[in-house]
């Protein structure tokens, strides 16, 4: 056996140097796929399952109904961020009422109605709150006691999809804490 | 629309003039692919395991929806494959094959294998030169027939035209089931590319604007998400995960200063994305470990959504500078800005074709958006979706061949996919709300 074997061996290598000495300048034939399927085969295992990231509920702590001060939303126009007429009073009488309750923290969240994109809503968002936030402070207020945030087209106030809905969701609110 | 029309009109006209066997479909951007005829008839089972026949006819029908989803390919009709002989049987009859004008031939052998998997042996012919141009074997679990299916279509498309995408993933943005109205969470999915097996990325929270890339044999993933959302202290910024089943890494917080839409460079080097800083919006760059963040724009604006060229070489952009959202082009240092859209007062979510120099990107009627497509070559543009509510979000696939979407036409959001031809048009996800599809090359 051990003998049959070193003669193909020997027989293989000699083949090998016959071909390696011959010229290569013969085009090459195009390689068959091979006839039989080869025994080894390709796995298909299961992909790793992905690691889901938990967001923890957060507590909301020492917060005060804005209502309880009467700070209701202000409004905007559709796909506008400056502030309307009526935007300004209503801020005017807020910066009073800010004033007057020295130990409150204000965030500003920005929204938007349902009709742009999310990801542009998200700027136009950050452009209310911001805007809102400028006014109080020229009317006065510390700038270091009041906070901005964009919630885009996420926290709608009304979720139909009409006029009405829409107008109720492009708005600045107000979140406070002492 | 009419272009679509125009373009089924010619397919018939053509398929009239030439029989089955070859047609030419007008891409909805005026170019013309070829389309051949492709049978795949029943794999033999070779064993009478009982998990196998189901299996293998998941397998069968899977295999077929990929490569007919190229949308260079037709599967041929069980009826007109039973006209021609069984193929397990002795050595392929190109012959008859031809004469029902099938191009390629898929055969499929189904064993037996080792620990209770099944041992899948393919064939593909090419019946006009009548070779075989692959003889391979694939291994797995009964249960996982469709993954199998994947491969074995990926395998065949790669040799036949040099591209992949039937193991590729979408990542998107689900709606979770305890949202209600005032307080919208949102989590991450991916699923297969056809939409089955969806597994959560996120959860208990609001996860949004994914953007994912394949570097490696990982999937790198980059998206917003707010912290503390509803409360006083609430903000956002971006978080990234290296590989999916590593934890995220939140880059970038900074007091008064809110980072998200991020966008990977296309090598998984950099980060693109936009931050708020006072009211105004930049888009910025940084790199992976949230450091050396460069600023790229400077408008007053908002400047928002980037997304990289295929090369890395080049970022559109959405600003509002003139007024209203219109996409612009920079080069990746902030450099050469272009306004790039023009004709409507509304275009944003740019996304840029990874093979072909087109662009997709979102046009605002009325109150809705519809999909178009633009070649940048040309600057001609093309519609893809027309007034079936609204259609947003545009994302390619890595093959530059199909285009993934949301719609809201059925009063959910819903992900659908549709060829670059125009055709093949269908639902990928069907339960809640689903929005921001992303796609990525798997394996």
């Amino acid at each position: 056996m051990k003998r049959c074997l070193s003669i193909v061996l020997i027989a293989t290598l000699l083949l090998s140097m016959i071909a390696c000495s011959k010229k290569n300048d013969d085009i090459p034939t195009p390689t068959e796929a091979p006839p039989q399927v080869e025994e080894k085969a390709e796995t298909i295992s299961e992909q790793p399952k992905p690691e889901v990231h938990v967001t923890e509920e957060p507590e909301e702590i020492n917060q005060i109904d804005p209502s309880s001060l009467n700070l209701q939303d202000v409004y905007f126009d559709f796909d506008k961020f400056d502030l309307r007429s009526d935007s300004r009073e209503a801020l005017t009488r807020y910066a009073e009422v800010l004033k007057a309750n020295g130990d409150v923290k204000v965030l500003i969240e920005g929204h938007c109605d349902e009709r742009g994109t999310e990801e542009y809503n998200m700027g136009l968002g950050e452009r209310r709150a911001s805007r809102v936030r400028d006014y109080l402070v020229s009317l006065g207020i510390d700038s270091s006691r009041l906070k901005t945030i964009s919630y885009g087209e996420m926290r709608p106030q009304n979720p139909g999809h009409n006029e009405e809905a829409w107008a109720l969701n492009r708005r600045a609110h107000f979140k406070l804490s002492r | 629309m009419k272009r679509l029309w125009m373009g089924t009109l010619c397919l018939l006209l053509c398929s009239a003039a030439f029989g089955q066997d070859k047609e030419i479909v007008i891409r909805l951007t005026g170019e013309t692919v070829k389309t051949e005829n492709m049978a795949v008839p029943d794999f033999r089972l070779e064993s009478n395991d009982p998990d196998y026949a189901k299996a293998v006819q998941t397998l069968e029908r899977v295999l077929r929806d990929d490569l007919e989803n190229s949308g260079v390919f037709r599967m041929l009709a069980p009826e007109r494959m039973a006209l021609v002989g069984d193929p397990h049987a002795g050595p392929i009859k190109f012959d008859e094959w031809l004469s029902i004008q099938a191009q390629f031939l898929v055969t499929g052998r189904v064993k037996r294998g080792d620990d209770g998997e099944m041992r899948v042996e393919v064939r593909l012919y090419e019946i006009s030169s009548q070779g075989q141009i692959l003889a391979k074997a694939y291994r797995g679990k009964p249960r996982l027939s469709r993954k199998m299916a994947h491969v074995i279509a990926d395998e065949i498309m790669y040799l036949l035209k040099g591209r992949r995408y039937a193991t590729s993933k979408l990542i998107y943005a689900r709606e979770a089931s305890n949202s209600v109205n005032h307080r919208i969470l949102k989590e991450l999915y991916i699923m297969d590319y056809d939409g089955e097996n969806a597994l959560p990325l996120t959860k208990r929270g609001i996860s949004f604007a994914p953007s994912a890339i394949r570097k490696g044999r990982d999937t790198l993933l980059a998206y917003s998400v707010f912290e503390r959302p509803g409360t006083i202290d609430a903000t956002y910024g971006i978080a990234l995960k290296p590989t999916l089943a590593s934890r995220p890494r939140a880059l970038f917080r900074e007091e008064n200063r809110r980072a998200s839409s991020p966008a990977l460079s296309p090598d998984g080097s950099r980060i693109a994305f936009s931050m708020a800083t006072d009211g105004n919006v930049d888009i910025y760059v940084m790199g992976l470990d949230g450091t050396d963040a460069y600023r790229l724009t400077r408008h007053p604006g908002v400047d928002t959504n980037p997304t990289w060229s295929p090369g890395g070489h080049a970022i559109l952009y959405t600003s509002d500078r003139t007024g209203t959202p219109q996409i612009y082009r920079m080069d990746a240092d902030g450099l050469n800005n272009q306004r790039i859209t023009r004709e409507n007062p509304y275009n944003d979510s740019a996304s840029w074709n990874p093979v072909h120099d087109y662009i997709a990107y979102v046009s605002r009627f009325d109150n809705d958006f519809d999909i178009f497509i633009m070649d940048l070559k040309t600057g001609s543009n093309y519609r893809v979706t027309s007034r079936q509510g609204s259609n947003e979000e545009p994302c390619w696939s890595p093959d530059g061949e199909q285009l993934a979407f949301a719609s809201n036409r059925t009063g959910q959001w819903q992900i659908y996919a549709v060829n670059l031809n125009g055709m093949n048009l269908r639902q990928i996800t069907r339960e809640g709300d689903n929005r921001s599809p992303v796609w990525v090359a798997g394996d």
